[in-house]
């Protein structure tokens, strides 16, 4: 019997699979076996689209189609969770089991906070993430800067800092993930912020960090977050879904060490994007400049896993005058003040922004000057966000004491 | 529960954009970003964002209708069909006119050409034949150029071709922007030239001192102007003078796809051919055709529509497979994301059951049969095959750029009764001209312009009398409209703007006529 708090290597037990999977295909086979002994009605994962560049959301029901969505898709930079939202009821009516990397993860907290998402229902598995890139972006990088046709590519990882692809050729191409980064290439640029690398808010945790000797590259290493979890994990092992074993001593410490090296590199990111956006009136006015480009395309709010409601202000006539585009800042300030207490830093607002506005950058900026300010930290838990919390007598007295008549003085 | 995702062209401009349909229970519910799109990237303008809401839209046509004393009846295909066959029998082929929409896919477009075939008439063309046609690589090469100026506002126009110039000037492009007013398209320029009626090409020709650097493009949006043929003209000689690469726009998403499938009579002589008397319509909006005989097929109920003799039900881009051809001429993939509502066709169905009705039938199933005999005769479309577009579509090497000079552009004369010039230009949220049927049955387009406005500047609205937010009526030698005031930063004292959108019988055009520029006078109404 496994509990939270354990750590296993864990492979399927079926060779295909194996196979198929990126480290072993241990997440395919958990996934398989909770939608075959019906523990859930139904899996959300990714597949294969036109190639390894197009992730496509997929919503599994019969377990055989659970084959065609193992594998890691580096460029599936979107976002499962509001899926469930929209499309699946929240799952207040259906159980489902669902893939998620760090930023999906804490999207399910803060959606399950605004009652969007039933967690009861869910079993979340987490895939440890050292970032992804975008589709357009990867092929640019890998056509420029590793001299490849991207449509020969047949795999990509980042791995040992580098990131690897292998051609059809059987060509192994690596180049440093700083120095592509450095020259504007590599991960998302939320995802070089990114600190949210194994999200223990899940059931299981699971990547390939840590998994050495003999196992490595044929083994997931899983940390089993909640009891939730750890059932799942031994009803899977009992009916010969998976196998596992204990990780090597040398492995955790390992994973250890890497995950905190990838910390310490967001923290480094951190300053340095955050550094670039100046300070006080220097940032307003930067971020007013990137805004006024704005067309007003409501991508940037209908992607957002912090924004859930029905009537949006940003529809409101008497604060935003319908069709003026651009539209005046009082756009950009409404998603500003709703938001960024809880901004996960998911990056879909910029990505997807119309006009290349870095919001995402904005945005976070603004949850990390909160997040010091009230100390609220989205996407871990359950705790309602700060703006929940505005009515506390804290807060009151902060006002009082410093005179200061700025509820969220987030530009000071 | 279940959904799926299926990933398709956008229907409004030629940018060619692609997103998903999110389809639930065989229905489409939703938009949904396609991070994959070889064009834009996972992103869309409003129109893309909110484009699968015309699959409910509200005038939506659901039976084939015909003329009975002298209103529209519902009937069946049978009897619609019949009516047209008689009909097309009494006309010679010169006396007929075969219109198609350009935000059709290429297979309805060439199903049409066939049927022209079968009626003997050259009278092909569609609302994309105004005698422009220019693509020069790739939309995201733009974001590369060291100097780019852009004529038309195509941050309204184009979104996400606006887009590249904004990447560009970020990485230190210097970008001018000829338009007729301080529109968002000047916001990513660091020069702004403005153009009046009349002396668009002046202003261009100042922008050529402006041309320096080994990467320089001009993009020629939509004209604001009325002689827009002549406008592009000045805007090629000047791209040519400089070595600069020269990109025209059509506005419709597949305007490029109909000019190279044939359908390029030019549409003014085909309006103004005075021997047409029978005129057949594939979904786009011409206004009320005067011809004896008009058959209009469509997914709405156009104003055309409304006035024709038979009209014939239609599938909107989300029910219908094909290809389009986009601005920078790449086929690209429509996929089918819902079943069209029971008695409705796909144009290309349609077209293939009236020539069967003729007794000539043109043997096709499937729409990509159509493709096959497309890529058997039509230049740069050779070899293709839908299971090739699948990844990226494929872009078709750039050609030698086309502009039929066409009259001069001409000053709007202003006097004491009409002492303005007033200007059509477009708003992001209405379809330019023809497109305006399909953003008008997505209501969160209209929501943000749901009436039509004037704007002006605040010397003028002084002057004049009107006050922001009220309501104001401009006159025309043509005609009249109620409109809203909009007092707006950036308007020359002396001009005012008018969005280029049509609700209905609310339309631009009820002022300006056929025009895109006239001189009004504005009076204030309670
Ligand atoms: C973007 C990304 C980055 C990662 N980075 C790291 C890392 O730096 N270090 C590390 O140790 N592990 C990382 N992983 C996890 C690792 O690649 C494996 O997914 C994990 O070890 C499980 O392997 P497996 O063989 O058991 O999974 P499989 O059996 O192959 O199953 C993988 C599951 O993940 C789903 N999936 C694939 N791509 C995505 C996506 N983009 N978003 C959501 N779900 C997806 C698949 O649909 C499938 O269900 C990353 C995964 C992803 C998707
Ligand atoms: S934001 Fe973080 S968790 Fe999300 S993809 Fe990027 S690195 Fe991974
Ligand atoms: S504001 Fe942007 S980065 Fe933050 S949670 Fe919303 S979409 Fe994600
Ligand atoms: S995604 Fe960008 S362009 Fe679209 S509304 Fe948001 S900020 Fe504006
Ligand atoms: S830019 Fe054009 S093609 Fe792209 S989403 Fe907007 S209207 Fe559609």
């Amino acid at each position: 019997m496994s509990t939270k708090g354990d750590f296993v290597y864990a492979w399927a037990s079926d060779a295909g699979m194996a196979e198929r999977g990126e480290c072993g295909g241990a997440v395919s086979s958990l996934l398989k076996y909770a939608l075959k002994s019906r523990m859930v009605d139904a899996v959300l994962a990714v597949k294969k689209g036109v190639d390894l560049y197009d992730a496509v959301p997929t919503l599994i029901t019969d377990p055989a189609d659970i084959d065609e969505t193992a594998g890691s898709l580096h460029c599936g930079t979107l976002l499962l969770p509001k899926l469930i939202t929209k499309y699946c009821n929240g799952a207040k009516d259906t159980k489902i089991a669902v893939t998620l990397k760090g930023c999906d993860a804490k999207a399910m907290y803060e959606l399950a906070k605004r009652n969007q998402i039933n967690l009861d229902n869910i079993y979340m598995i987490d895939l440890n993430c050292g970032g992804s890139v975008s589709p357009a972006q990867a092929r640019k990088m890998i056509a420029e800067k590793f001299e490849t046709d991207p449509d020969t590519v047949i795999r990509e990882e980042i791995d040992k800092g580098q990131f690897i692809i292998l051609t059809e050729d059987h060509e192994h191409k690596g180049i440093k993930i700083d120095e592509l980064e450095a020259e504007g290439y590599g991960r998302r640029p939320n995802c070089q912020r990114c600190k949210t690398k194994i999200s223990r808010q899940c059931d299981l945790a699971c990547g390939n960090w840590g998994v050495i000797g003999e196992k490595a590259g044929k083994a997931t290493f899983v940390e089993i977050c909640s009891m939730k979890g750890a059932a799942l994990l031994d009803a899977a092992v009992k009916e010969g879904a998976l196998d596992t074993c204990e990780p090597v001593p040398q492995g955790l410490i390992i994973r250890g060490k890497v995950e905190n090296a990838m910390l310490k590199l967001g923290e480094k990111c951190r300053a340095e994007q955050f550094g670039n956006l100046g300070d006080g009136d220097d940032r307003l006015k930067y971020i007013i400049e990137k805004t006024s480009r704005c067309i007003k395309c409501y991508q940037c709010i209908e992607n957002c896993p912090i924004c859930y409601c029905v009537e949006c202000s940003t529809k409101k006539p008497h604060l935003v005058p319908p069709g003026e585009v651009n539209p005046p800042m009082m756009f950009h300030l409404i998603r500003f003040s709703h938001i960024s207490d809880s901004c996960i830093n998911c990056g879909q607002c910029e990505e997807l922004c119309a006009m290349d506005i870095p919001n995402s950058l904005f945005m976070h900026a603004l949850q990390v000057e909160m997040e010091k300010m009230f100390g609220f930290v989205p996407g871990i838990n359950m705790d309602l966000p700060t703006l929940a919390l505005v009515e506390e007598p804290t807060e009151r007295n902060r006002l009082s004491d410093t005179k200061d008549d700025q509820i969220f003085n987030i530009f000071a | 529960m279940s959904f799926r995702y299926v990933s398709t062209l956008c229907p409004f401009c030629s940018t060619g954009c692609s997103f998903n349909l999110v389809v639930q229970n065989g229905a489409v519910v939703a938009g949904g970003p396609y991070h994959r799109s070889p064009v834009n990237d996972g992103k869309t303008c409003p129109k893309g964002h909110y484009a699968y809401e015309m699959t409910a839209g509200k005038e939506r046509i659901f039976t084939p209708l015909i003329r009975k004393n002298d209103s529209l009846t519902e009937c069946s295909w049978e009897e619609a069909l019949a009516c047209i066959t008689t009909k097309c029998k009494e006309y010679a082929g010169t006396e007929i006119a075969l219109i198609a929409s350009a935000h059709a896919t290429n297979e309805d477009i060439y199903s049409l050409k066939r049927l022209a075939e079968i009626l003997i008439t050259d009278n092909f063309s569609s609302p994309a034949a105004v005698g422009i046609d220019a693509s020069a690589g790739s939309i995201a090469a733009i974001a590369d150029a060291d100097c780019i100026v852009v004529i038309g506002n195509l941050a309204l126009t184009h979104p996400l071709a606006a887009r590249r110039v904004a990447n560009a000037k970020d990485k230190g492009a210097k970008v001018a922007v000829v338009d007729t007013y301080l529109s968002p398209t000047t916001k990513l320029a660091s020069e702004f030239i403005q153009a009046t009626p009349g002396n668009e090409r002046e202003a261009i020709r100042k922008a050529a001192d402006f041309i320096v650097g080994e990467n320089a493009y001009v993009l020629f949006g939509i004209s604001a102007g009325d002689a827009e043929a002549s406008i592009a003209a000045a805007a090629l000689e000047i791209a040519e003078e400089k070595g600069a690469k020269f990109f025209a726009f059509p506005a419709q998403s597949n305007g490029r796809g109909a000019l190279d499938i044939g359908a390029s009579t030019p549409i003014d002589a085909v309006i103004a051919d005075e021997k047409i008397k029978a005129c057949y319509i594939m979904g786009t909006e011409m206004g009320p055709v005067p011809a004896e005989f008009v058959v209009v097929q469509d997914a709405f109920l156009s104003v055309s529509a409304q006035n024709a003799d038979v009209v014939l039900p239609a599938a909107v881009f989300a029910e219908t497979e094909g290809t389009a051809t986009n601005a920078e001429r790449r086929v690209q993939r429509i996929h089918q994301a819902q079943e069209p509502p029971e008695g409705v066709k796909p144009h290309w169905k349609i077209v293939v059951d009236i020539a069967s009705a003729l007794g000539e039938p043109l043997g096709y199933e499937t729409p990509e049969d159509i493709f096959a005999d497309i890529t058997a005769n039509i230049k740069g479309y050779e070899g293709l095959t839908y299971a090739s577009l699948e990844k990226d579509g494929h872009l078709i090497s750039p050609r030698k750029a086309a502009v039929t000079v066409g009259p001069e552009p001409v000053k709007v004369k202003t006097n004491k009764k009409f002492p303005l010039v007033l200007s059509m230009v477009p708003t992001i949220w209405h379809g330019f001209g023809t497109a305006g049927t399909l953003s008008k049955n997505c209501p969160t387009l209209v929501q943000e312009v749901p009436d039509i406005w004037v704007g002006i500047s605040a010397e003028d609205a002084q002057k004049y009398n009107v006050t922001n937010g009220r309501n104001a009526v401009v006159i025309s030698d043509t005609g009249e409209l109620t409109v809203t005031v909009k007092v707006m930063d950036g308007i020359a004292p002396g001009t005012t703007i008018i969005p280029a959108m049509r609700m209905g019988n609310i339309c631009a055009c009820e002022v300006t006529g056929r025009r895109k520029n006239c001189a009004v006078r504005i009076e204030e109404v309670d």
